[in-house]
Order: C-alpha cells, then structure tokens, then sequence
C-alpha cells in the first residue's frame, strides 16, 4: 500500500538532458542501471529524453561545428581516477613529512621522495592526458556515427570533412606566430595552406641541424592519415587525395611538438 | 572577487539569444506534432521564456555539469512546454487537421512519408531507451512479426556465443504457429541468458514489452492511436530499413 502511495520519482532535467546526449551519440554505457531501469518503465522520461535528443540532433543538423565534443571535459575523466590521484598525493606527501622529520636523513633521501613527487605527477597528468585522448576518440567515434546517419548525401560529406577539430584548431592556433620551442623559426611554411586535391603537398623546413623530424597530417576528425620523417629541408605528401581540413604536426626526436599547422584542399 | 567570477561562469549557461533560438526549435517541435496550434506559438514561446527567467537562478543552481549546458537549458525548457501543453490543452482547439481526409489512393505523398520517417525514427529512439535489453527486443520483434532476421542481430543479442543450431532457432521455415514461435525464443533466452524459463515468461515478457512500446508511443496527450496490428507495420518499416 504504502508503494503505490509512493509518488514517482522523475528524472532531474539534467539527467534528462545526460540520457539524450547518450540516445543521440548512441553512447548509453556509462548510465547507471536504476536509472535505466526507471526509463524504460517511465513513459513521461523516456517522451522526454526522446524529445530532448530530437531537438539535439536538429540543431546538430544545422550546425555541425558546435557538436558534442564540447562537453564539460571535466565530467569525462572518471572519478576512481580523481580518487587515485587524491590518495596518491596524500601517500606521497606523508612519505615526504615523515622523512623530513627523521633526523640525520641524507639530502640525496629528500631528493629522492621529490623526485618520486615529480614522476607520479608526471604519471598522474599523463594519465588524464590519456583518458582525455580517449575521451576525445569515443566523443569522435560517437560523432562519426550520428553524422553518417544525418548526413548521407556527397554534399553534406565534403561539408563535414572542413569542419573544424576543436582540439587541434586550438594547438595550431598557439603556434600561429611560428616557432614555439627554441629560438630558431623552423616552419618557412604558412600557417594555413591551401591546395587542389590533384596538388602534391610541400611543406618546407628551415634546419640548422641534421636531426631528423617527423610530420603527421591528420584529418578534421584527429585522425592520423600519414606520418613521414625527413632529414630534408622540405617534405612531400601525396597521400591525401581528397577535399577537406587536414591538420600537421612537427615533432622532432625527442617527441616535442615544435608546430601545428592547417592545410585546405579545395578544388 | 570570487563571487563576480562565480556569477560570470554561471551566467554564460545560456545567452538571450541561444534561449530564445531553443525555445523557438522546442516550441517548433510541439507545433510539428501537432500538440500546439500555430497561432498559440508566440504565446507559448514567450510564456516559456518567461518562465525560465523568473526561475534563472533556481535552473542555474541546479545544474551541475554533468551535461552540456544547452542540452540541459532544452530540458528544462520542453519540461516547462509540457506543463503548458497539459494545462492550456483542453483551452487551444485541435480539432483542425486532426481528421485527415481519408484519400482513396495508395501512394504516399511526400508528407505522408516524412511522417513515417518521424514515426519510424521515434520508434528507434523508444528501442534504444530499453538500453542493455534493446538487441533482444529486436531480434525477438523480428523474429515474433515473422521477419527475416538477419544474422547480425542474432550476433548482438548472443555475443558470439551462438553455433549454427542457435541460428537454425530464427530461420523462418513457414508461416509457424506462435506456440513454436515462443518456444524457439525460450530455448534462446535459456541458452544465452542461462535460464530455466517456460514458455508463458516469454510470451508474458515479450508482450510486455509491446504493450510499453505501444504506451510510449501514443505517449504524451494519446498523440497516436497505435495498437499491436499498428505496432508490427512500424516495426516492419524500421526493420527494413535498418537493413538498408
């Protein structure tokens, strides 16, 4: 008796609003099972996730660009992470206080709790660098899918493949002014590069030193397409073959980033 | 200083013109369905809009990022239409456009089938909101209306777990009787889910399962009138066309 007195518990809005960015990426694996439960039964929330996704996909439909990748990146690195790296830190810090207050501790002891300090914070930024990457490939994957589905014609396929990719717009950006690690400017080449598909790509380098460099082109989804590594003053695509906004990054051997930059094919 | 800052963060939620850009596609949607005549739009529209800003603070406290912002803002704004909509239902004349006149011809015109699509579509999403079960329900609509199941539903649903007998069990051989139907669905769900279940759960489950997506799909205000004859046409639709 007292059941059936018990009024339904709803759906917040913005669990609303977190089912229908899953119905429309298609991407409902990180739900929590009572609340799926609840849809499934609930004909009021499920009308409303649906409605709400409807309304989403329209608006992607008219504007592509804005997609889903900007959501709070915050939300995305899980929080068993967050509490590894919180219970990390307080194991290292009460290592560190505990050395400290031993007496006659050598300095190269002191030295070795920092730089142990130093690794698992290099460990613990590579790591949400990585869920971010891999974040960033379901997001992309998610996209891809719900794209081919509203987009089939050829029109609107050309049309995807020059939308920007926020991420790496944001890296070319920073290296707009060329040259961003060491003094010398590498990059001859402009910023932004454009060619017929029928063109072979020219990118030229400005070396001092022999090392050898890597460039890897990648579409505007952040796709690898090609990777080449020269010792040369310049380097030749010919891979790519079809229109669109494809991104390059230069990396030199010890795997620093010394430029981003953007090429258009257009015919 | 921090409380500027705060202010700042949580007054980018949404700008005056993307509310009003949200409310004109949510109220756009309920005027294509038909839940809202075209001469009340500017009224609800604005009723909505209103009410969000009188609730602004409230909304913005009680969102916590879990969502994107704007996503979030269409929820709470088709929230508030379907307050509307339920109560200015009885006052707003449907009437018009609500008795189709019956034509005698069968083609469809172009209208007509973007209805369909729509109907279609919203029978996709209602599948896909049956999360971890909605490869079964496929698999078993398909099977249970006698379609020609396809080999990649069977994979979904079974995980590779399945043999050539397991396959054999959604071959259509002739129009079977449902007694047959149900006992070959049972000996799948005993085999894959590792059951022990009788024929009656599944029939009992399965026509559960139709009987919610039928209310869903007549669901708000009895917007359709679909029964289970309905259902199976739409499903054959959606079936054929997800196999395109």
């Amino acid at each position: 008796m007292d059941n059936e007195n018990k009024k339904v518990q709803h759906l917040t809005e913005e669990q609303i609003a977190v089912y229908a960015e899953a119905l429309a990426t298609d991407n409902s694996a990180n739900l929590p099972d009572d609340v799926k439960r609840h849809v499934k039964e609930c004909l009021e929330c499920s009308n409303e996730i649906q409605s709400v996704s409807e309304i989403l996909r329209e608006k992607y439909k008219n504007s592509i660009a804005e997609g889903l990748n900007s959501i709070n990146k915050r939300n995305k690195i899980n929080l068993t992470l967050w509490l590894g790296v919180a219970a990390s830190i307080a194991f290292i810090a009460a290592l560190g206080y505990f050395f400290t207050k031993s007496n006659g501790v050598p300095e190269n002891n002191l030295m070795a709790v920092d730089s142990t300090i130093f690794n698992s914070k290099t460990i613990v930024s590579n790591k949400i660098i990585n869920q971010d990457t891999i974040n960033n490939e379901i997001i992309i994957d998610s996209e891809i899918k719900k794209e081919s589905i509203v987009n089939s014609t050829k029109k609107n396929e050309i049309l995807i493949a020059f939308v920007p990719n926020k991420e790496l717009e944001k890296l070319s950006e920073r290296y707009k002014d060329n040259a961003m690690r060491g003094e010398e400017k590498i990059i001859t080449t402009s910023e932004v590069k454009s060619y017929n598909t029928s063109d072979s790509i020219n990118i030229s380098l400005n070396k001092s030193d022999n090392q050898y460099l890597t460039v890897e082109v990648f579409d505007n989804k952040g796709t690898k397409i090609t990777q080449l590594t020269t010792k040369e003053n310049s380097v030749e695509l010919n891979d790519i073959n079809e229109e669109g906004l494809y991104y390059w990054k230069l990396i030199n051997e010890d795997y620093d980033l010394l430029y981003c930059g953007k090429i258009i094919i257009k015919d | 200083m921090q409380v500027t800052e705060e202010l700042t963060i949580k007054d980018t939620l949404i700008t005056d013109y993307e509310l009003l850009d949200l409310a004109n596609r949510i109220v756009s949607r309920f005027i294509a369905n038909r839940y809202i005549p075209k001469r009340e739009r500017e009224d609800v529209q604005m009723a909505i809009i209103e009410k969000f800003l009188i609730n602004k603070s409230r909304i913005i406290n009680r969102f916590q990022g879990k969502s994107k912002a704007s996503t979030y803002c269409i929820a709470v704004l088709n929230r508030m239409c379907l307050e509307i909509i339920r109560k200015e239902i009885k006052h707003w004349n449907l009437s018009e456009g609500k008795h189709k006149e019956i034509r005698e011809d069968c083609v469809l015109n172009s209208e007509e089938n973007l209805i369909i699509k729509d109907e279609i579509r919203l029978l996709k999403d209602i599948i896909a909101l049956f999360y971890d079960e909605k490869e079964k329900i496929v698999l078993f609509l398909a099977y249970y209306y006698q379609l020609n199941v396809n080999n990649d539903d069977i994979n979904n649903y079974c995980l590779g777990e399945c043999d050539n007998n397991f396959y054999e069990l959604f071959t259509i051989n002739d129009k079977e009787s449902k007694a047959t139907i149900f006992a070959n669905l049972t000996i799948a769900v005993n085999k894959i889910e590792n059951k022990n279940l009788k024929n009656d759960a599944t029939r009992i489950w399965l026509n559960k399962i139709i009987n919610t997506i039928i209310s869903k799909l007549n669901y708000p205000l009895n917007r359709a009138n679909y029964t289970k004859e309905s259902l199976q046409i739409l499903f054959e639709y959606y079936y054929n066309e997800k196999e395109h």
